[in-house]
């Protein structure tokens, strides 16, 4: 064992924790080194001095503020939990053993500090659209282009659609101007007009090269704000500019007897796909700065000369119940086209054909197995998706009981 | 409970965490004193640790209820104020207001500043104690002046008990270096009654 061990086994020995190999090593050294001895006596004294350090008594009324603050701190606690206040003889005892048994505060402290983070996003938010709004200038007259000057296929796009009249393309100006003129937003630092020369004192010189950059540091974070907010002034005008030119667009779409001075665009329909024509055309493809699409429609329409397309698109569930009104048009081409689409579903689906009496049993339970299974869990779409089907099938059935019955279809 | 005042810390805790207020009141009063002791070591300044002491023990009647009687009371309570120290220390570090008019040596020694009364002997113990680095000043303290065993301790400071024997060797070593050669210690005295060589 050498010194620095033995001194290392001091506190082991006046512990009385050595013992066997390790104590007879250590007295075995003790015994051979006069300095460790010295240094042992020495460090017994001083571990025995330690012992009779004794703290000092905090002052008397240490112990009511504590409990004092205590006592607030369960008041909050209560108070906070239950939103009112009590009123009792012993309410410090009463407040205590309700805080006590209270969860912790953490969860509603979270609660509060996110609230309070997103309480101030929404007033920024609401600060900059009012900025913004104040800030921006008049949009420039967009010029209305004429109806002639349309194409003859976007005409008929157009009443496709319904629309009165064929709409202008709407564009964003290729200039956006800036809404916030720059020079009112500028941050002026005033970083140099706080600067003083001290070269004598070291700490004066540090303080002083602390402030310039919390100067410096505050003029950069108000420029990066004049940044943001340029970016979204520009984002909001731009979102204007589109809006106001979709509306004018709009109003400045053609009058019903523009429609009617170019009637060779307007396909030959029947009154019953005429008046279903705002649903089943085609949507008119919208200007750039207008994102949202329409969905196209179930059912579609069109003759070309002497040619008539039927298109559909979409889910069963639409495109069936709009076959089923065309079945009503007057015109006979459209009723055959319709009816062929139906029959070409009714075979993709595997239901029987009319007449058929005894695949008809099968494709009625069929349907009121749906029927019921919809009731079930479905949502209520498939409810009313049933019903057409039966429908749709009752209404075959007595035409095929007519024809047979008539000799006529 | 009848008499607070005679029941052992882990009985006192489990009746404070049910809601007596008496038993809080009793713990307080038996390590009040212990708690401010501890925190004027970690922070050398008496009244901030007065301040420190307060937010303390309303940390601990907050948490109390969590309070396992399985351990200690003293090395969880005491684990709270080291912990409770070690968040002071950082927030004064990042917040710290230094004023010119106190960069200046101080006009009298620790060793003489006796603010509540203690004996030369008791103020040249606490002098020698204050010139230990931590973190053995702390385990001597925790050990040798709060008579805590050496599993409380190391609990208290959240490290092992081979850890926290070392740190009190070490601890008592530099303290005997730092008593033995100060002017009130056992050497002065000695060399002023001509004992020493």
């Amino acid at each position: 064992m050498n010194c620095d061990s033995c001194q290392a086994r001091f506190s082991d020995h006046g512990e009385d924790r050595l013992d066997g190999r390790a104590a007879a090593a250590f007295r075995t050294h003790l015994d051979e080194c006069e300095d460790c001895a010295a240094s042992l006596a020495r460090f017994l004294d001083a571990t025995a001095a330690l012992k009779r350090l004794r703290i000092a008594p905090t002052p008397p009324q240490h112990l009511a503020q504590i409990m004092r603050a205590v006592d607030s701190a369960a008041r909050d606690t209560v108070l906070l939990a239950s939103g009112a206040g009590a009123s009792d003889d012993d309410f410090h005892r009463a407040v205590f053993r309700t805080a006590a048994t209270l969860p912790r505060r953490s969860e509603r402290g979270l609660l509060r500090r996110v609230g309070g983070y997103a309480a101030t996003a929404m007033l920024g938010a609401a600060a900059a659209l009012l900025i913004a709004a104040r800030l921006m200038p008049p949009a420039p007259a967009a010029p209305a282009a004429p109806v002639a000057a349309l194409e003859p296929a976007a005409q008929a796009t157009a009443q496709d659609h319904g629309a009165p009249g064929p709409r202008v393309p709407a564009s964003v100006p290729a200039y956006v101007p800036a809404y916030v003129p720059e020079e009112q937003i500028r941050f002026v630092s005033t970083g140099p007009l706080l600067k003083v020369d001290v070269d004598t004192e070291p700490v004066a010189r540090a303080m002083d090269a602390v402030g310039h950059r919390a100067v410096d540091r505050i003029g950069a974070s108000f420029e990066s704000m004049s940044s943001s907010l340029d970016h979204v002034g520009r984002s909001l005008f731009a979102a204007a500019v589109a809006a106001r030119d979709n509306a004018r667009a709009e109003a400045a779409a053609a009058p019903p007897e523009a429609i009617e001075a170019a009637p060779a665009a307007a396909p030959v329909l029947g009154p019953a796909v005429a008046s279903a024509a705002p649903a089943l055309a085609k949507p008119l493809p919208l200007a750039a700065a207008a994102p949202a699409r329409r969905a196209p429609p179930p059912v579609t329409v069109r003759r070309t000369g002497d040619r008539l397309a039927l298109a559909t698109a979409g889910a069963l569930v639409d495109v069936v119940p709009r076959l089923l009104d065309l079945l009503d048009d007057p015109d006979a081409e459209v009723v055959e086209l319709a009816r062929d689409r139906l029959e070409g579903i009714r075979a993709d689906l595997g239901l029987p054909a009319p007449g058929d009496a005894a695949a008809e049993r099968g494709a009625l339970a069929q349907f009121t197995d749906l029927f019921t299974a919809s009731e079930r869990s479905s949502p209520p779409q498939m409810k009313t998706d049933a019903e057409r089907w039966a429908a749709w099938w009752k209404r075959h059935r007595l035409e095929v009981l007519d024809r047979e019955t008539h000799g006529t279809w | 409970m009848d008499d607070p005042y005679a029941a052992n810390d882990e009985a006192l805790a489990l009746t404070a965490a049910a809601g007596d207020r008496g038993a809080f009141e009793a713990l307080a009063c038996r390590y009040g004193s212990a708690v401010v002791a501890v925190l004027e070591k970690q922070c050398a300044d008496h009244h901030s640790a007065l301040d420190l002491a307060q937010e303390v023990w309303i940390k601990v009647f907050r948490a109390i209820a969590r309070f396992r009687p399985e351990g200690s009371f003293r090395s969880w309570l005491f684990s709270i104020v080291l912990n409770h120290a070690r968040d002071a220390r950082r927030r004064t570090h990042r917040s710290r207001v230094v004023f010119l008019e106190d960069f200046r040596e101080p006009t009298e020694p620790a060793v003489q500043r006796d603010d509540s009364g203690r004996s030369h002997e008791q103020a040249a113990i606490a002098a020698a104690l204050e010139r230990v680095v931590e973190p053995f000043k702390t385990a001597v303290f925790l050990v040798d002046v709060l008579q805590l065993s050496y599993d409380e301790a190391a609990a208290s400071a959240g490290c092992a008990i081979g850890t926290m024997k070392s740190r009190v060797n070490r601890g008592r070593l530099a303290f005997r270096d730092h008593y033995t050669q100060q002017d009130g210690g056992p050497l002065a005295v000695e060399k002023s009654s001509g004992a020493a060589p």
